[in-house]
């Protein structure tokens, strides 16, 4: 199962690229963030060719919108003005997936991101226990860098770089346990050469990341096994249409972020 | 020795709990869709606060009075109430779009709404709202249940549960 996640900033003029993405890298489920127009149009004009899409079903969802294939089934189980929980049938077994466009800077800061993830992560986990499927993936723009406390924090994502670590499946801290998240996006920031992340921003503060990859997945430890590492990417060119400008920052007449894809090997589920 | 208690405890049965308040509209709501789209109010026991500078309720109110943080924080988290109020249909049963939480102790007043951000921006109001008595609760209610994202969310919730009789489920 290939999953790819883009924040498309708007842009109404992108489906044919959007088609050219999901062809060319066969993907499965295409979550979007920022994505106004129609997704009941995608699916047809996708419909055109061999596989069949449907729309996410995102009902109450703003930020999130996105097709998938129809091969699977899509069972939505929470939704709210900026992510959606739903249940993905594969033929091997369940995935649940939350997809989440988090609250912005400079309106949020980090600390309201992590209240607000302490709400995302208690419905997740409400999923979980109610659905009784722990092969969980998060995916989506966070507006955080994987560093950041409302990403790594237990009681916020708690989403941990190392696998080892996230292998014990949880933490106790000050007497709670936190079940912990595997963050495979941490690989992302070490990259050799440009882009750094998904999101570009220079500015003149005294402290200047530059580059941010605020677009993640995150999964359960219980996915590490599945979870093809070497799969994981940040895609900058679709049928050889580049989405970086010469500076190699985004070029935002696509969008002003990056699609990150990666593939969920369905048998090792 | 006689009572010291110089008067008898009055059953105040017109005194409704908010979520009672809640209830009556869930009730309304499957009124209105034949029972095809359901409200429910359930209890929560999970973060409710999406900006860590909102304070409770009851610790606002605490503030505006003596208040020892030592002596009384451990307090402030008993005899809470505090729910989810959702929407969800017959043919979607473990779907669930949360609208508000309700967070209040005893007695009831002061409340907390922590509303849906959509509704909030579209009613103009912050998305922790307080009610301090029966009367602003229930103008609060009218103005998220009339909202246009909760009108979205029940069309596409009875949409589907009619598409779903006409296709014989």
């Amino acid at each position: 199962m290939i999953i790819c996640f883009w924040n498309v900033n708007k842009n109404k003029s992108l489906d044919n690229l959007i088609l050219e993405l999901v062809q060319e890298n066969k993907i499965d489920i295409l979550a979007l963030a920022e994505y106004d127009n129609d997704t009941e149009q995608l699916c047809k004009l996708l419909d055109q060719r061999e596989t069949r899409y449907k729309p996410l079903q995102c009902i109450g969802c703003d930020k999130i919108k996105g097709i998938y294939n129809s091969k699977y089934t899509q069972k939505p189980l929470k939704a709210t003005s900026r992510y959606i929980i739903s249940t993905f049938s594969t033929v091997y077994s369940k995935l649940l997936l939350g997809a989440i466009h988090g609250p912005a800077m400079p309106r949020k800061s980090d600390d309201d991101r992590r209240q607000y993830y302490s709400i995302y992560i208690h419905d997740i986990e409400q999923a979980e226990s109610e659905s009784g499927i722990n092969n969980t993936i998060l995916i989506g723009d966070f507006n955080s860098s994987p560093f950041d406390g409302s990403i790594v924090r237990a009681g916020a994502i708690h989403a941990i770089p190392h696998k080892e670590e996230a292998s014990k499946n949880s933490r106790i801290v000050d007497g709670h346990n936190y079940k912990t998240f595997y963050n495979p996006t941490w690989k992302l920031l070490a990259l050799d050469k440009p882009p750094y992340g998904t999101y570009y921003y220079n500015n003149s503060n005294y402290e200047n990341y530059y580059w941010y990859l605020f677009d993640q997945v995150i999964v359960r430890p219980g996915l590490i096994n599945s979870f093809q590492e070497d799969s994981l990417r940040i895609i900058t060119e679709i049928n050889d249409k580049s989405l970086l400008k010469n500076d190699y920052s985004p070029d935002i007449a696509y969008s002003d972020h990056l699609p990150i894809i990666f593939e969920i090997q369905e048998e090792k589920l | 020795m006689s009572s010291l208690f110089d008067f008898t405890p009055e059953n105040n049965e017109e005194l409704k709990q908010p979520k009672d308040i809640v209830k009556e509209q869930c009730d309304e709501l499957a009124k209105l869709t034949h029972d095809y789209v359901i409200g429910k109010i359930e209890p929560y026991d999970g973060p409710i606060r999406n900006h860590p500078s909102h304070l409770s309720v009851s610790l606002a109110a605490s503030l505006t009075q003596s208040f020892n943080v030592q002596n009384e924080l451990g307090d402030i988290s008993e005899n809470r109430f505090t729910y989810e109020f959702f929407i969800s249909s017959k043919y979607t049963p473990n779907f669930k779009y949360r609208v508000f939480f309700l967070d209040y102790g005893i007695p009831c007043y002061p409340l907390e709404m922590v509303l849906d951000e959509t509704i909030a921006k579209q009613i103009n109001m912050d998305y922790n709202v307080i009610c301090n008595n029966e009367e602003e609760l229930s103008a609060l209610l009218k103005r998220v249940l009339n909202s246009d994202k909760m009108k979205d969310v029940i069309n596409s919730l009875f949409t589907i549960c009619i598409q779903e009789v006409k296709n014989g489920f």
